[in-house]
């Protein structure tokens, strides 16, 4: 028997009644052949008795009925006699319909067992389990009744309601759920703990609970002052017919909040992935304003923004490589992560740090109640994670893990790959542990590997670590804080071992130490602030050079290491002004202080940073050695002009401390981090956006159109030939370029229905231009040339259809402008070869990018009490086996110049998916 | 689990095989660089410098030379040498410059059309000998390794060039040859065909730097590679390394031309960026100008590779089958000149009744671009 099956009643002190006694008032009146919703309508406006029923259901139902001049109790008994209605009455003049069960609104004698403060629940005993007989719970909003807060208190206009959503399955908490209130048309969404809280009008209301993959509850609420419901979802799953809900999907709309892109993991997975790996930035290509240079890439591209300028987020640590295999994969195992978030315009207050987006990417709970686990293999990857309560409803873990087993197979490739190598795996750890209701902790941590040679004898390695530890805290209802503190650590090293004279090893690392304090606090019902205090401190080892072995000649070359910290404070306020119009503003103060020890080198003022306009180095044992210092600004403004159609408009600034540097066309294995020092200014970007937001068809279809104009200053690009690893002088080699990104976004979305997905086209643009007068070979003149990743025009489409609960087809199909490349405008002749000659930068672009796969999901069968689940997916990853061009290039052979265009994926991909859940 | 095995590799191929010719039509430009290549030798020998222009991506032919020049090197103390041009082929030549070791050279460049070119002072750098030459059989091939060192620590940047030599024998030794209308026989030795010699220069870029090392030893440096099977290593092969010692700015400068022109194609390419020299256009600092003038005394040894030596090569020129024709006018019309005589077939009274015949280049090692006259070092 499941407890969270049961009706909950939420109501003050003691003040349930009973029935018997009471006189009901006197009903006259015709109800032949109408529906019994009217008829309960026509009954409330007679008698003021407030009537609670499933409008839908009700108003299917036929009744036939007259009265004259008796009791209420009477005429319903009548009426609904033959629908297989059922009614109760209580003190308050409630009158709740049900279909086959009678709500009882007395509690069995002795139910003060489950009592929690002001919130009491029906015993089991007195209520029967719906879902043993029915097998087919709906959602119906007349049998939810919550009734909060005390009724003595009623002298306040607004009431603050808090709680936790979870799912009644496992008791992990549901993340960005939407709590919503149609009628007011406001509503929140759960944070990362499933905590919300929301500030509503005393009275009565209807309140949606919204997840993705769980099903909607609709409860009836009566609030009369400031108190607490907690609510528990269902699985979707379970139910054996579609969930169809559209009034409510109407977040992009309402949220004040703009260019914001949510995925769960459920939406991940239907999007078909190479080799059947669902894989979290992958699926984030699939949305508009976010684009990659190609397939094996690590990174991707926001907004006109570099790949360094995403900050990516795994349970609150920086990941600085998320990637495995050359990028072909992400580094995030789909398994335990639960949700993503993508910031494209308006960042949260509380983010800082990187000037294009923010993309946070949560993991689940363990489940609280049982232990479940799942085993997966696919072609490339097997995967296990299991979890579980360590203490019953109090402590959970979950783990999970990944690997390849690639190694053995590249032997079996042709000499010279058969020597390649290649492995990756990673680890995630969460553990979560609720005190009481005030106090929960969290831990978790990551590790993921990464070691590779193609038929060489040098040898790659990288590796991101993560493990951080958070508290969170509730000052009572209106307050909430979280206390963050943890590292986070990317490494790569390089080693050659075959010419023992030049054996070498290179390394790299960076380490960040986070401290956090965050708060949420609520001052009533048209502000909520959000203040807070971040702290990070900085080690980065710039390059390491070292022999390998004894006979290596290698000297030592070591860049000397880099700290620093980067503190910020923060303080923004969402404020309802009116039902239409609603403002998020927000500022934040960072603080930059490059410290000692290091060698700072001086230049010659007004002159191009050379190696032979270094006038000297100065020395600094410790301290504070520069000092940036700016405010943020984060501004966002939504007007809803109805429940269907908003206008968001932001500006959005910031600065970023930390930079990639690279001068490969994606993020290599090899790309360094460089923090702002003296020399090297922060990165800047500002940007305006408009949008506008509107749902048709009931809800279940959602239209949006996001502009913007962004402008980017210092952003690093490289002088012809730069060295960027192991470079005492790094400065010498980067330009700081000035740089503007626009564009528009237009985006058709069904979330929901058999056929769901959606379709996005983007232009955008990204130029860059040196403009510093002190350098004298400027790349293209010093005129505005495109960025590498600038692809105008980008179509996506991502469709899911649902044949029935175990079958189901998905396809991707994505069309975007060839890239930009530098071509050569002519050959000469030098030293025994034809050569080509390269003149401006990217000036022209590779032929245009499409691609369509499809996917099949076939689940197991749903029978909830087998002991495993076993789900395939079987898919084709470029059906038209387009070869794609990477690149194109030209090289000299035996003395000729060829032109060449290399194409990652040049043929149709099968793969196939297994996965075990137990 | 076999099927999946193939499937993986089928991927993986899918992955590094997926490279194909690719020829696109792009505007030729009018951006026209002049193009500098040449080494101011300050040993013994010649000095010589190529002056040529650079050419449009999709046009066929050769570079265009940059004929009736003035080009001068200059040393810093004030001496001048004239380099004349050989022809009309864009190479200005000096038989011996004397240049000091203690001074700095520059090259002056006057075009026809009174355009000036100047380069920057460079020193004359003296290479350390060549401590060996070696090469190991690998990836079905053979790669050439190059070894030295500086006591003085003071080379640290080499360059390496070759010139290559290698033997070839023909298919069939011809007696006869084809005089006008008239098969004669041949006179031996100086009409000996059977054996040749072709000669070859690198045309890859090949450097090295011992800047990261604690001392300036260059152990097993690669210099280039060449695949079994190939007409180089089919009887004996020889190469003459030249090493040069470079200042870092030239290495520099030669890295990102070989970067730029040899090393793109991988996943994780540099993005090819511009080329800026030593040399600059007095009149037009925007006129570009291709190439890097260096200076000083090369050294260099000769190798050795017999096909013998090698683990697996087996070159067999192709397309060699042979015919035997008769001594008829019409017969052997029909057949030349596709197939050339080289023996004589006669009957047992001496009678020429036929001529054994196959294309020319199966008999005569010199249609195969050989020359008969072995080399002194040979």
């Amino acid at each position: 028997m499941r407890k969270s099956l049961l009706i909950f009643i939420f109501f003050s002190g003691c003040s349930l009644g009973v029935i018997a006694q009471e006189t009901r008032p006197l009903i006259s009146g015709d109800f032949q052949g109408i529906s019994a919703a009217e008829m309960f309508r026509r009954m409330e406006s007679a008698t003021g008795y407030r009537f609670y029923f499933d409008v839908q259901h009700a108003s299917q139902i036929t009744v036939n009925t007259t009265a004259n001049a008796e009791p209420l109790d009477r005429v319903l008994t009548k009426a609904l006699q033959a629908t297989g209605l059922k009614f109760s009455i209580d003190r308050e003049h409630h009158v709740f319909i049900t279909s086959r069960y009678q709500v009882i609104t007395t509690l069995a004698a002795g139910y003060y067992k489950e009592n929690r403060g002001n919130i009491m629940v029906i015993d089991e005993e007195a209520v029967p389990d719906f879902t043993a007989e029915t097998k087919k719970p709906e959602t119906k909003v007349s049998e939810k009744v919550v009734v909060i807060g005390e009724k003595k208190v009623r002298n306040k206009p607004h009431a603050i309601i808090s709680g936790y959503v979870k799912s009644e399955k496992s008791g992990e908490p549901v993340i960005n759920a939407s709590v919503f209130i149609e009628k007011l048309q406001r509503g929140t969404v759960t944070d990362q703990y499933g905590h919300y809280l929301l500030t509503v009008p005393t009275g009565e209301h209807i309140f949606s609970i919204q997840s993705l993959g769980m099903q909607d509850q609709k409860l009836k609420v009566i609030i009369y002052s400031d108190g607490r419901m907690d609510v528990e979802l269902k699985d979707a799953v379970a139910t054996l017919k579609e969930v169809v809900v559209s009034a409510q999907k109407v977040a992009n709309v309402t949220r004040v909040q703009m260019g914001l892109e949510k995925l769960n993991i459920a939406t991940i997975k239907k999007v078909p992935a190479l080799f059947g790996e669902a894989d979290v930035i992958k699926a984030v290509l699939t949305l508009p304003g976010v684009k990659s240079v190609g397939e094996a890439s690590a990174g991707f591209n926001v907004r006109g923004g570099s790949t360094d300028q995403n900050l990516i987020l795994l349970n609150d640590g920086t990941i600085y490589n998320p990637s495995h295999f050359f990028g072909m994969f992400s580094a995030f195992n789909p398994e335990i992560i639960k949700d993503i978030e993508l910031y494209k315009s308006s960042i949260p207050v509380k983010f800082g740090g990187r000037l294009s987006s923010v993309l946070n990417i949560t993991t689940r709970e363990g489940n609280k109640k049982e232990f479940t686990g799942l085993a997966g293999v696919g072609v490339i990857t097997s995967r296990f994670n299991i979890e579980g309560p360590l203490v019953k409803n109090r402590t959970s873990f979950i783990f999970g893990a990944r690997t390849t087993y690639a190694n053995w197979l590249l032997k079996l490739l042709p000499d010279p790959y058969d020597r390649s190598k290649a492995s990756f795996s990673d680890l995630n750890l969460g553990i979560s542990h609720h005190i009481n209701d005030q106090n929960d902790i969290y831990a978790s941590g990551y590790y993921s590997t990464d070691q590779f040679n193609l038929a060489s004898d040098t040898t790659y390695a990288y590796s991101n670590r993560s493990a951080n530890l958070k508290w969170k805290h509730s000052f009572g209802n209106k307050l909430t804080g979280y206390f963050t503190t943890g590292f986070d650590q990317y490494e790569y090293h390089v080693t050659s071992k075959k010419n023992k004279i030049n054996a070498y090893r290179l390394a790299f690392d960076v380490t960040q130490f986070n401290l956090k304090a965050d708060f949420t606090h609520t001052l009533n019902a048209r502000h909520t602030l959000d203040y807070g205090l971040n702290a990070v401190y900085y080690k980065l080892n710039p390059g390491s050079f070292t022999p390998v072995g004894t006979g290596s000649l290698v000297k030592d070359d070591i860049v000397s290491r880099e700290q620093a910290l980067e503190s910020a404070l923060y303080l923004g306020d969402r404020y309802n002004i009116s039902q239409q119009l609603s403002v998020n503003a927000g500022i934040r103060y960072a603080i930059f202080n490059y410290l000692g020890p290091q060698d700072v080198n001086l230049y010659a003022a007004g002159v191009p940073k050379t190696e032979t306009s270094i006038t000297g180095t100065k020395h600094y044992n410790g301290g504070v050695i520069q000092t940036y210092q700016a405010p943020e600004y984060r501004l966002s403004v939504r007007y809803a002009f109805n429940n269907t159609f908003s206008v968001k408009a932001g500006y959005n600034s910031s600065r970023q401390y930390i930079h990639m540097l690279s001068n490969t066309t994606s993020i290599a294995p090899t790309d360094i981090w460089k923090l702002s020092d003296p020399n090297i200014k922060p990165q800047q970007g500002d940007q305006v956006s408009l949008g506008f937001y509107k749902n048709l068809k009931s809800n279940t279809i959602e239209l949006s159109a996001e502009f913007y104009y962004k402008r980017l200053k210092n952003y690093l690009d490289y002088k012809p030939g730069a060295t960027l690893v192991l470079n005492h002088h790094i400065e010498t080699d980067v330009i700081q370029a000035a740089g503007k990104a626009y564009g528009a976004e237009l985006m058709l979305k069904k979330p929901g229905g058999k056929l769901n997905g959606w379709i996005s086209y983007t232009y955008s643009r990204i130029l860059l231009k040196m403009d510093d007068p002190t350098i004298s070979e400027l790349i293209n003149g010093g005129k505005y040339y495109p960025a590498n990743y600038d692809k105008p025009h980008d179509v996506t489409l991502v469709g899911n259809y649902k044949v029935n609960h175990r079958l189901s087809f998905s396809a991707n199909v994505t069309y975007s402008t060839g890239r930009p490349i530098t071509l050569p405008i002519g050959r000469y002749y030098y030293a025994g070869s034809e050569r080509v000659l390269y003149s401006d930068r990217n000036a022209y672009r590779i032929p245009d990018y499409f691609r369509a796969d499809v996917a099949m999901n076939i689940e197991g069968n749903h029978k909830v009490k087998q002991k495993t689940h076993n789900s395939w997916t079987i898919g084709l990853y470029n059906i038209t086996g387009r070869k794609n061009p990477y690149s194109v290039y030209f090289v000299s052979q035996n003395g000729f110049v060829r032109g060449y265009k290399l194409s990652i994926f040049g043929s149709i991909l099968p793969f196939i998916n297994y996965n075990i859940r137990f | 689990m076999k099927r999946i095995s193939y499937l993986f590799i089928f991927l993986l191929l899918a992955v590094l095989a997926c490279r194909e010719r690719y020829d696109i039509n792009l505007k030729s430009t009018d951006k026209v660089a002049l193009v500098v290549e040449g080494y101011l030798n300050g040993g013994n020998g010649p000095t010589s410098i190529t002056l040529s222009r650079s050419y449009a991506l999709n046009s066929v032919g050769s570079p265009l030379p940059v004929t009736k020049a003035q080009v001068t090197v200059e040393g810093d103390n004030g001496s001048s040498f004239s380099l004349t041009e050989v022809g009309s082929t864009g190479r200005y030549r000096h038989s011996q410059l004397t240049l000091l070791p203690t001074q700095q050279y520059r090259l002056r460049i006057k075009t026809q059309d009174n355009t000036e070119y100047l380069s920057e002072y460079v020193p004359v750098l003296s290479s350390p000998a060549i401590d060996s030459i070696n090469w190991k059989w690998e990836n079905e091939g053979i790669m050439f390794y190059a070894n030295t060192h500086d006591a003085t620590a003071k080379s640290k940047y080499y360059r390496w060039e070759y010139e290559d030599t290698w033997e070839i024998i023909s298919n069939y030794s011809s007696f006869v040859k084809v005089v006008d209308t008239l098969i004669l026989p041949r006179n031996f030795p100086a009409e000996d065909v059977s054996h040749c010699w072709k000669y070859g220069t690198s045309s890859s870029i090949m450097l090295g730097t011992t800047a990261q090392l604690q001392s300036d030893v260059v152990f097993e440096a690669p210099l280039y590679f060449l695949p079994k099977n190939i007409e180089k290593l089919g009887v004996r092969y020889s190469t003459l390394v030249k090493q040069q010692v470079l200042t870092r700015q030239a290495y520099e400068y030669f890295l990102l031309m070989k970067k730029n022109t040899e090393q793109l194609g991988s996943i994780f390419d540099p993005l090819p960026s511009e080329l800026r020299g030593n040399i600059r256009c007095l009149s037009n600092p925007a006129q570009q100008v291709i190439g890097y003038i260096t200076a000083g005394i090369t050294e260099e040894k000769r190798i050795f590779v017999s096909s013998n030596d090698l683990p697996g090569s087996n070159y067999i020129f192709p397309n060699c089958s042979w015919r035997l024709v008769p001594n008829k006018k019409d017969s052997l019309r029909k057949w030349m000149p596709a197939l050339m005589p080289y023996a004589e077939d006669l009957d047992l009274f001496g009678n020429v009744v036929g001529y054994f015949m196959a294309p020319l280049v199966c008999s005569d090692c010199t249609a195969r671009g050989g020359s008969n006259v072995k080399p002194s070092y040979w």
